[in-house]
Formats: structure tokens, sequence, C-alpha cells
């Protein structure tokens, strides 16, 4: 009994002692870096150049008397000449529009419900935005910055006076100059609460004035349908 | 059994559970008049890089501290709105990405949302300043103009550049060609001066020897109404701001003060003892008594128009102590908004019409704001004694006297109670007002 103890005692230290040997040294551990992001340290991507923007050539020469520059004592403002402005590169707006488009469509679904001419800008309420989706009636109108001054100026304006155990939204639809002005404010498909539909329509008409339309903008007004959206919770 | 017991269960919680959770319909309560959801903001972050000269003929040591120095005040004036924050050059990001100069990516890196560039010349003597608006999500820019006045000013240059871009992201009047009016200690008088909302380019307005104090502005700008000592008794005066020509308005026997002209600019409010009490009465601009609006044994002071013109809040002590009321313009419809602290006094309406800031004394006086109907009460500065709240026109931001940091001086803070500023030093400053938007 006492050998067959031994010879068992022996005989698993020998397969332990094989093993040991015969296992190559080689480290398993590797340090774990998490997500590692490569960032070159050395060249960043070209931006997108801006022709003519701050390099000397571009600006203009001393502007003559007869250039209607305002020398005043109360500061004013001198509008640039339109035609000193040399037009925006065509084929470098073209394909930031082409990638724009199938965002808008693959990306969340405008509940607004889209209309022919109308376009989906909720890829401009920016993120943690409170709105549900956006659409806009002038198609041509791509001042992505615009829509997330306007937006967050209506979000701040914007409580909720309800508190409901269903989803509710509305849609505001209203119309903008190009002073910035709401001209008309309306609701559009109401949530069936009075007191939600007066909130989101009162949240559009305190942020009255919204930005000013950017000048390269050629239509005098734009038309946009907002939705207010509620979800319990 | 059991089996039959299970389902009993079961089916005892399906119905326990419909009834609970499922209810048909749909249950909403309101709560209008209650702030709910409301959520904190995130500010536009907004870079402006360092002016550069873009002339073409040499410049002086003094015209190259002017182009820094545009650089820094537009810096500082977007940061005051709360709706913008500054993002400063980090050097630091710059070594390690090796640049010279930052690139809109660069800005983007830093999380600034838009880029201001400055482009400066001196021509004839003049300083003329174009800014460049630009947006780093979509790389492109927004806006450009360009502006010049004499060299003298190009403070005020900067200041309606900083309007510009105001209204062209925000959609709002800018603030920063507004004046502030106060009354300082100046010898053993006390005399008026102007300044711009930061404090910078103060002017004297009165230099009478006496006491002058309770400014306020008319709604165009263009006068000061004021309380003088200058005849002994206080009479209530007109200053013209364009031609620094003052004139006196009401002149009643006993006090004449806290003048407070309506928004219609008709009608001034005001504080007057000629019936033996210190009542609030309404005058036409002229200084002709229209109408007496409080009549109790109590002491009315501090009258304030509310942005519509059709209420007048004030301080009375009609009920023990000082608190602030509201009343309609005709007098009538009086209902108290003020319950926190056994001393109110100063009220200020702000000019979106929704809040009125006053001083409360609870261990010091601090500056506290309420709704119209007195509910919502907020402290919004509370170290030192802080009093005499004024509001900006655009409601955004206030600015009243401290005595923090030992002496009484000028601050400003948002509406918030945030980005508290001092912006005098010397001390001695009371009673400021801030002016209209100046066109």
């Amino acid at each position: 009994m006492k050998q067959d103890l031994a010879l068992s005692f022996l005989l698993h230290f020998a397969v332990i002692l094989t093993l040991v040997i015969l296992t190559p040294f080689k480290p398993q551990y590797k340090l774990d870096m998490g997500d590692v992001i490569n960032v070159s340290l050395t060249a960043l991507p070209a931006v997108q150049p801006q022709p003519e923007v701050m390099e000397p050539v571009a600006i203009p020469t001393p502007v003559t008397a007869d250039e209607p520059v305002a020398v005043v004592t109360e500061t004013k403002s001198i509008t640039e000449a339109k035609p000193v402005e040399k037009p925006k590169p065509k084929p470098k707006e073209k394909p930031k529009d082409d990638s724009y488009k199938p965002k808008a469509e693959t990306g969340k679904e405008n509940r607004a419900g889209l209309e022919n001419g109308q376009k989906d800008v909720s890829e401009n309420l920016g993120a943690g935005s409170r709105f549900g989706g956006a659409a806009i009636d002038n198609a041509s109108f791509n001042y992505p910055y615009w829509f997330v001054q306007s937006f967050s100026k209506i979000e701040r304006n914007w409580t909720n006076p309800v508190y409901a155990n269903e989803p509710i939204s509305c849609i505001i639809y209203f119309q903008v100059i190009r002073s910035g002005r709401i001209i008309k404010i309306e609701v559009e498909r109401s949530s069936g609460i009075d007191a939600f539909d007066s909130a989101c329509e009162r949240a559009v008409k305190l942020s009255q004035p919204l930005p000013p339309l950017p000048n390269e903008f050629t239509d005098e007004i734009i038309g946009i349908h907002l939705e207010f959206p509620y979800s319990p919770g | 059994m059991k089996r039959f017991d299970k389902i009993f269960i079961i089916a005892i919680l399906s119905i326990l559970g419909t009834s609970v959770f499922g209810q048909s319909g749909l249950n909403v309560k309101d709560y209008t008049g209650r702030l709910q959801e409301r959520r904190t903001f995130e500010p536009t972050k907004i870079a402006v890089e360092e002016a550069r000269y873009v002339g073409i003929e040499y410049i002086t040591a003094f015209d190259s501290v002017i182009i820094r120095n545009c650089g820094i005040i537009l810096q500082n004036d977007l940061d005051f709105s709360p709706y913008f924050e500054n993002v400063p050059l980090d050097t630091f990001f710059m070594r390690h990405m090796e640049m010279d100069r930052m690139t809109l990516l660069g800005w983007k890196r830093l999380a600034a949302q838009y880029v201001i560039k400055l482009e400066v010349e001196f021509p004839r003597n003049n300083i003329r300043v174009r800014y460049r608006l630009y947006s780093t999500d979509s790389e492109r820019e927004i806006k450009k103009e360009r502006f010049e006045t004499a060299k003298g000013d190009y403070r005020a240059l900067v200041h309606e550049i900083a309007n510009d871009i105001v209204k062209s992201l925000l959609g709002d009047e800018g603030i920063y060609r507004t004046k502030i009016v106060y009354s300082r200690k100046y010898g053993d008088a006390q005399e008026l001066f102007i300044a711009d909302f930061d404090g910078k380019n103060e002017r004297q307005l009165t230099n009478n020897g006496s006491i002058n104090i309770l400014p306020a502005f008319s709604p165009d700008g263009e006068y000061i109404y004021f309380t003088s000592y200058v005849d002994d008794e206080p009479h209530i005066y007109m200053l013209n701001l364009k031609t620094n020509s003052v004139d006196l308005i009401a002149s009643n026997p006993g006090l004449n003060t806290a003048p407070e002209v309506s928004p219609d600019g008709k009608s001034i409010a005001c504080v007057l003892t000629k019936d033996g009490n210190s009542e609030i009465y309404l005058l036409d601009r002229k200084g002709k008594i229209k109408k007496r609006l409080t009549n109790s044994w109590a002491i009315e002071t501090a009258p304030t128009w509310s942005p519509d013109g059709k209420e007048i809040a004030f301080t009375s002590d009609r009920a023990g102590s000082p608190q602030i009321y509201i009343m309609d313009k005709e007098g009538l419809n009086v209902r108290r908004i003020s319950y926190h602290g056994n001393y109110n006094d100063s009220p200020c309406w702000s000019p979106r019409g929704d809040r009125i800031v006053y001083a409360s004394r609870g261990s010091q006086f601090r500056i506290v704001s309420v709704d119209v109907t007195g509910k919502d009460f907020r402290v919004l500065a509370d170290y030192g004694n802080n009093e005499n709240p004024s509001l900006s026109p655009d409601g955004n931001h206030i600015i009243f006297t401290s005595t923090r940091m030992g002496v009484q001086e000028l601050y400003t803070m948002d509406i918030f109670g945030r980005n508290q500023r001092k912006i005098s030093s010397g001390g001695g400053c009371s009673n400021p007002a801030w002016s209209p938007y100046i066109k």
C-alpha cells in the first residue's frame, strides 16, 4: 500500500515536472490598453481649404476715398461688397451635400412626416436635444450653424407643463424672415393636450427673434416644422 | 390542487397588474405655472484668435497694443454673455500637435463651435477691423463684416463687433454699447458718473459738490433723472447727456426722490413727501403731478416699472417691515410678492417681464429674484452686503453694489448669479442704473 502511494506520488511529480519543463517560457500577459486611439502627433488632417481666408492676398488694399467706407464717430458696420467675395468652390460643397442626405435618411427618422420639397434637418438638432425631429420647406437652406443656434434658443425657452403617462408630441410650424423675425407660428399637429401645445408654441414665441438668415441665402423666408416630444419617466 | 393555486395566484396578479399599470386612456396632470423639466443649457463655445495686423504701413508700439487689446476686449465681451463660453488658446495642445497657428480643426478639437478672426489696419489715423466668423462644424465662414472708427474709439468698435456677433448667432440685440450710470463719493460730495457696461471709459457727469443719487435713464437713453441736494433740498433733476444741461423737474415741499421713467417715456413715478408721508406719485415729463398712486400710513418708496408699463413694483413697510409689492399704474390691485427676509428693498423689474430682482436682508443684504407672482425665490449674490440691483436691457445681466472686498464697489453678474465681476475700483460707488439699448 505504501509502495503504491509512493509510486503514485512519484508519477504525479514526474508528470508535473515534465509539463513545467516542456512548456516554453513565454509571457502570456498582455498590457490591457482598452480601446486605443492612434493619434498622429505630427500632422493634423488638412482642414477643408478656405480660399484666401486669412492670406494677406485676400485682404483688400487700403480703401480709396470713393469706396463706401463710412468714417464716423459712431461705429458703423460696413457690409462687405458681395462681388468681392469669391464664390464658394462648388465642387467642394457638393460632396458635403451628398454625405449629408444619406445620414438624414439612415439616421433618426423624421417623425414630422416629410412632404414634397421638405428636407429633414433632424441631424442639426445636436446631441442631447429634446426635440424629436425637424424639417424645413426650403431644401436649399444648408446652414447647420443656424439650426443649432435657433433650436438651442427655442429649447432654452421650452418648459413642459404637463405630466402624462403616454408619449405625446406636437409639431409646430413657423416661418422666419431674413432678419430672423418669426412671422407665423401655428400648431401643425396637436398632441391632444392644449397645455402642451401652447407651451410648445410659447417656446417658439419667446425665442423671437431667431438669428438672421445667412447673407448667402437668397430666399426671403423659410418654413420650419419642429417636433416637441414628451415621453413619461 | 397546487396547480390550481398557482393559476389562481397568476390570475390575481395579472388582474392587479392590469389595474395598476395598464390604465386605459391618457392620464394627464397639468402643472402649468410650475417650472418643470427646466434643464441647464450648454453655452455656445466660441474662440477669439489674436487680432492680426493686415495693413501695409509701419505701426507704432501704441498701435500694436491696440491690436492686442481688440482680441482681449472681444473675448471679455463674449464671455460676459451667459450664452457664450470663451475657449482659451491652449498652447500645450499646440505644442503637442506641433502647430504654430491654430486651425479650425484644432479649435474644433478644443471644443470650440465658432472661431472669430480679427484683422486690423489703421487707415488715415482711423482703426478698421474686419472680423470673420467661422463655424468649426461645417468648417466654413459664416459671416464677415468690417467696422471703422476713430482710433481712440477702438473699444466702442470692438463692442460693436461683439453686438454683431450676438445678433448673428443668437438673434438678440447685444448690450455691449450700453452704459451704466452711478453715484460715487467725490471728496465730501457724491457725484454722478457714467461708464461703459464693463466699467471702462468712466466720465463724470455732475460736478456741483453736493449729493447726487438715484439716477435713472429715460427709455431713449438720452436723459438721466436723478435726485440732487444741490439746492439743499432733495429735488429731482433731468440731465441731458448730449448737451450736459441740467433741468429741475420736481421741487415739491419735502422729499422729491427715486424717479423712474415709464417705458413709454410719458410719466415719471417718484417718491414725494409733500403730504407728510412718503408716497409714490406719477408725474408728467415736465414734473407736474398727474396722480398719487399710494395712500397709506406706511412708507412707500423705490418704484420700478414693468416693461409693458402697466404695473409698478415698489417697497412698502405697511406689513410692519419693508417688503416688495406690485400695483397697477392706477395704484390699484396691490399685492405683496416678497416673503423671504425681514427687510426687502430696491426692486428692479426685468426688461423681459418675467422676474423681479431686489435686495433682501438676512444676516447681510443679498441680491435675490422672484417671478412676478413672488414664487421661485432664488438667491443670486450673498457674500458681503449686496444692494441696488439694476438689470441690463436684455434682462440677462444685473449690476449691483457689494462690500465683499471691504469697500462698496460695482459688480455685474448674469441673471443666474454666475460670472460675478468687479467692474469698478476706488470704492464709494452706489445706486447703479443700466441704460437701455443705445443706437
